[in-house]
């Protein structure tokens, strides 16, 4: 059996962090020494990933306090923090053993079900598979940046506030890059709902959808949604889950066009060949 | 050529339409809105934004001030800024941001003078009035985020109140002051529109008006009299005697 890293349990706790817990199986009772693991974050489940505190050897548990990071001051780089009611994080654990062999588990901090719950969870998430594949389409989720190094060219240091919403370094998130790597989902986009109001600063268009997507990327407010399909890109107002004890299956997003000569139409996202990664 | 030029000395923009009067609320919204696109316009030097009559985003923008640093010999390009009259109904730019819209909230006639009298010709009883119309303006700076909004309306403001004294010479207004700009608030039309966040920008436009009232009745009066003089009382020969002998009688 090849060897198998294993998160086992993320317990949160707030206001601080998470816990985690991991086990290896697969080993080679042959193999001794030391087995080094790295313990890594993200906002989104592809990453790019950064490491938290320093690498742990023989270690099988670790307690992420989202500390600031070394070198760094508050007002260039913000700390990750889970202050968000619907903060997403994803952890990576990444092992390396005596011989070389390297094996790796990502997870987000969603809590266990018991094994009888857990069969209902997987009914449900291969039944919404299984629609998606007639009605969905593929769906690029940017998860919009929240903690990191701060944009050096808009944002105020001082009050901490971007300057310009069109910045092409941070995309108006206020975070260099702007945005995690983009995840390919397979998601329902409903009907438009295409309006134009004459208001005070004259007409103005608008497109609010509901998306259901899967839930392995949790969707937080901000974060941007692209369809390969017809290229255009929505933003997240309000998410919500269908659960089975608090696990989530699958999410509704209420989603709002994004107006074309926004600078978010220059977040990178390959269109051309779209691969369902999740 | 400058777009920013009087028709007359009159508070109307050159090229507005006839029907648009002097001083009304289409002038002066077009007055300001070409003050404002003159700030963003043209060799912008230290700004982010631009303003051009092509809405596009230039594919290059970097949105940076052209007093920071780029890739070496290229200057950065700012961001498209739109700036545009208020309730315009059909904009080329939908829902641009970052956005200066130009309004005028209320006009209200200011009396003065006593009975508002400007002067009087007592030949044919012309009477002349004077008025000022003081009219409030709103300039609404509509931005994604609250630092750009706030950055903008401070740039608009001050280059509203520098240029204060060039405009009144120019489109020859009697005042414009009380210049405020308001707190920076969330903004957000419609629930299926993203945040924003707008600050306005209030000040009063002060313009002269002048009308006159000149009485006919006396005026046709007179005429008869004279008619039913030169015609020994029939007013048709009286007008014809006057017209051949050009008011003298035989």
């Amino acid at each position: 059996m090849a060897l198998t890293l294993v998160i086992t349990r993320v317990t949160p706790l707030y206001p601080e962090g998470f816990f985690l817990q991991w086990t290896l199986q697969g080993l080679d009772p042959r193999v001794g020494g030391v087995y080094q693991f790295v313990l890594e974050r993200s906002g989104g489940p592809v990453g790019p990933w950064e490491a938290v505190g320093q690498p742990l050897p023989d270690t099988y548990s670790a307690l992420d306090r989202m500390e600031q990071p070394v070198g760094t001051a508050y007002r260039d780089t913000r700390r990750a923090n889970v202050f968000g009611l619907n903060r997403a994080i994803y952890y990576r654990v990444r092992v390396t053993t005596p011989t070389g062999e390297t094996a790796e588990a990502v997870t987000d901090t969603s809590p266990d079900l018991d094994p009888k719950m857990a069969q209902y969870w997987r009914k449900g998430l291969y039944n919404f598979a299984k629609a998606m594949r007639v009605n969905g389409v593929p769906i690029a989720v940017c998860k919009r940046r929240r903690w990191g190094t701060r944009c050096p060219v808009c944002v105020d240091k001082v009050v901490r506030e971007p300057l310009r919403g069109a910045c092409t370094t941070c995309y108006g998130t206020g975070f260099t890059d702007g945005f995690f790597t983009p995840v390919w989902v397979r998601g329902q986009r409903g009907a438009p709902g295409n309006t134009s109001l004459n208001t005070p600063e004259g007409r103005q268009d608008s497109n609010g959808v509901i998306v259901r997507l899967p839930h392995s990327v949790m969707i937080e407010q901000g974060d941007v949604l692209v369809f390969s399909r017809d290229g255009k890109r929505f933003m997240c107002d309000r998410q919500g889950e269908t659960q089975i004890s608090t696990t989530t299956i699958h999410q509704l997003a209420n989603v709002t066009e994004i107006p074309r000569d926004n600078v978010i139409y220059r977040v990178r996202v390959d269109t051309t060949s779209p691969v369902p990664m999740i | 050529m400058s777009t920013v030029t009087p028709d007359g000395p009159r508070a109307k923009i050159l090229g507005q339409n006839e029907l648009v009067e002097p001083g009304s609320d289409l002038a002066l919204c077009g007055v300001f809105m070409e003050i404002v696109r003159a700030r963003f316009r043209g060799q912008n030097v230290g700004l982010p934004w631009i303003w051009t009559d092509d809405p596009r985003p230039d594919p290059d923008e970097t949105n940076q001030a052209s007093s920071e640093s780029g890739a070496p010999g290229t200057p950065p390009k700012p961001r498209r800024l739109t700036v545009e009259t208020d309730l315009l109904d059909d904009p080329e730019a939908r829902s641009g941001r970052p956005a200066v819209f130009v309004g005028v909230e209320e006009s209200v006639y200011n009396k003065f003078v006593i009975g508002d009298r400007y002067g009087v010709r007592r030949e044919d009883r012309f009477e002349a009035y004077t008025a000022l119309v003081i009219n409030s303006m709103k300039i609404d700076v509509v931005a994604t985020k609250r630092g750009e909004s706030s950055v903008l309306a401070n740039i608009v403001w001050r280059h509203l109140m520098a240029t204060k004294n060039i405009v009144r010479a120019t489109f020859s207004i009697h005042e414009i002051g009380d210049f405020k700009k308001g707190k920076t608030q969330p903004y957000r039309r419609d629930p299926n529109h993203q945040d924003a966040y707008t600050t306005p920008i209030l000040f009063n436009v002060a313009i002269e008006e002048r009308w006159f009232t000149r009485p006919n009745a006396p005026l046709i009066q007179e005429i008869m009299v004279r008619f039913n003089a030169a015609g020994n009382g029939d007013p048709l020969q009286g007008a014809v005697t006057l017209a051949l002998y050009n008011g003298q009688t035989k």
